[in-house]
């Protein structure tokens, strides 16, 4: 996936605080076109930002520009390029997804006629059919989350914000939604999807910008950030605990060692290194320990997110 | 049954001015209160009582020309058309109904945020919310009386039509202050709730409760008569047919009173759904 280098959201220095809570603290980021994950566990400030980003909250310092435009001062403007899907519950629950898509398309400036032609483009696209016609307090979450989607496209905005895309829906719905998401990053447009379900942004994202404490901690090329990985291999080992501690202290010698696990006799290893095959199983046999297996290790965004928390806190610390 | 997706396609074409995105507003409000039952049934019966009766009545007694008695004074002691009680309390009624899930509905369903994410300013969704209201009230507020103005125009015996021009045109005002004033009462306290049956009764009932109020004091100080709203409409007709305060009423007081009933609901309903589109 490319990424392109044209800078769509930038926040410098942004500061939003609620009475003592501190939700965005002095945050830069840039937001290149492509499809970016914003990450972050529960409460990390990805929601506030994206609301001071629509001008539905004002930023105490600092500002956020989107496609050059300020949202305190031109969020009328602003608003006719961005297409918002809520975290929250938000349907209009007495109409049904037809209904709702054509007036949300006439309130962002559509025409009746070409209102009514886009919804039902739009809601091919996301697949539905004859349930189009159903009242919304029917549906179920996952139709619920995939028409809030469908509400935010409805324009055909450059810049989407999507906030917990796959919130509430089971793995069968999470895969369509991805799949939605998916497409809509072929057609070059900016999608910010703020998560903090890491595998899933992973299988879309193109960049991730990774938050907590309203602060961004860090951020760039998804293919870039997992680059960090190659030369990681997973070594299984089997052998007395004595011989086994033994083991992983000479391991030093050749590689850099990641990551230990103990369970019972069994050990795994995860090491970075351009150590030759024949050392490991040398250094085996010398500490009478067996390698059940060797494979080479994928860094997971998981890891890189684990990785970047854990500096942080030692960087705090 | 869902359908084979089909890929995403962009939409190439003009952007609509703002006055057509209120417009639509407007347009989905006046399309759903015309689609309920209820209102369809309240706005009959409504009609009935208060308006389709007092058109043929005036219609066939023989009159000279269509007068400001006819509209607030023809009944000694009871009113006229508009004052004999029945308008107002109909009008109150029907915009409790047709208010009460203005802005309620949108507070329940959360939906503040579908609207505000949306090229659209905090005074373009009052303006399409209030207007749509508008245009649903004034069915049963502006045009019936309008209705009975002209029919007692065309069955008018004599030939003075500047007189008749004249009330009509007074009553064209009176139609479009009771209009504003219930919608933007009812609208402000749909905005007070998210419950939609508080809302309505809540309309009605503060009127009532008001009435009462003024009524008990009015005992102790005649002045107390304006805090009623049904005594408030009705004085505000007299002034706009040409007649005079109730010589009882300080006039200072009552433009106060009048004041307050046209200003406080619009800056309340403002206040409300700022602050709710600014995430607070």
């Amino acid at each position: 996936m490319n990424v392109s280098s044209d800078v769509k959201i930038m926040a410098e220095e942004v500061f939003v605080r609620f009475g003592n809570v501190v939700a965005l603290d002095h945050f830069s980021a840039k937001v290149p076109q492509g499809v970016v994950g914003l990450l972050g566990p529960n409460g990390a400030g990805k929601s506030t930002f994206i609301k001071v980003a629509l001008g539905l909250l004002e930023a105490q310092e600092g500002k956020i520009t989107i496609d050059g435009l300020n949202p305190q001062l031109e969020p009328v403007l602003l608003r006719d390029k961005i297409g918002y899907m809520p975290e929250d519950e938000c349907l209009i629950q007495n109409q049904n997804a037809f209904e709702l898509l054509s007036y949300m398309a006439q309130l962002s400036g559509l025409l009746p006629e070409e209102a009514t032609k886009r919804s039902h483009a739009v809601l091919d696209f996301i697949g539905f059919g004859e349930e189009r016609y159903r009242e919304i307090s029917t549906y179920s979450t996952g139709m619920k989350q995939q028409i809030k989607l469908a509400q935010s496209i409805v324009h055909d905005p450059p810049i989407l914000l999507f906030d917990e895309p796959t919130s509430g829906m089971d793995p069968v719905a999470k895969e369509e939604m991805l799949s939605l998401i998916g497409d809509l990053g072929k057609s070059k447009k900016t999608i910010l999807i703020c998560s903090h379900l890491l595998h899933e942004v992973e299988r879309v994202s193109d960049h991730v910008l990774i938050i907590n404490q309203g602060r961004l901690i860090r951020a760039g090329a998804l293919d870039q950030v997992l680059k960090h990985g190659e030369n990681r291999y997973k070594l299984e080992i089997r052998g007395a605990s004595d011989s086994n501690k033994a083991f992983v202290d000479d391991l030093d010698q050749f590689c850099e060692v990641l990551d230990v696990k103990y369970i019972g006799r069994k050990l795994t290893v995860v090491v970075k290194g351009v150590a030759e095959t024949k050392e490991y199983f040398g250094l085996a046999k010398q500490h009478d320990v067996q390698i059940r297996s060797y494979v080479p290790d994928r860094l997971s965004l998981e890891d890189f997110f684990i990785q970047a928390f854990e500096e942080e806190e030692r960087n705090v610390g | 049954m869902s359908v084979e997706r089909i890929e995403y396609t962009s939409w190439e074409g003009q952007k609509s001015s703002r006055l057509r995105r209120i417009y639509a507003i407007v347009k989905k409000i006046f399309r759903d209160k015309l689609s309920s039952k209820g209102i369809l049934l309240l706005l009959i019966i409504g009609m009935m009582i208060t308006h389709v009766l007092p058109i043929i009545g005036n219609s066939v007694v023989p009159h000279e020309a269509l007068t400001s008695e006819m509209m607030v004074k023809t009944i000694p002691g009871g009113g006229g058309y508009l004052t004999s009680g029945l308008f107002i309390l109909f009008s109150l009624l029907f915009a409790s109904v047709v208010c009460s899930d203005l802005i309620s509905r949108d507070l329940q369903d959360n939906s503040f945020v579908l609207y505000f994410s949306r090229p659209i300013r905090t005074e373009d969704y009052l303006l399409g919310k209030l207007g749509g209201a508008f245009t649903v009230m004034s069915l049963f507020c502006f045009l019936p009386p309008i209705a009975f103005s002209l029919a007692v125009i065309a069955t008018q015996t004599g030939g003075d039509y500047i007189v008749s021009l004249r009330v009509l045109g007074d009553t064209l005002i009176v139609g479009i202050f009771t209009t504003f004033i219930l919608t933007s009462f009812g609208v402000m306290i749909s905005c007070l709730t998210k419950k939609t049956s508080y809302a309505g009764v809540g309309a009605f009932a503060s009127f009532f409760v008001l009435s009462v109020v003024g009524g008990v004091f009015s005992g102790f100080d005649p002045n107390w008569q304006v805090i009623d709203p049904f005594n408030l409409l009705n004085y505000s007709y007299d002034l706009i047919y040409g007649f005079d305060l109730p010589s009882e009423v300080s006039p200072i007081l009552f433009s106060f009173a009048l004041l307050s009933i046209l200003a406080i609901p619009t800056t309340v309903l403002y206040y409300r759904v700022y602050r709710r589109s600014a995430g607070k």
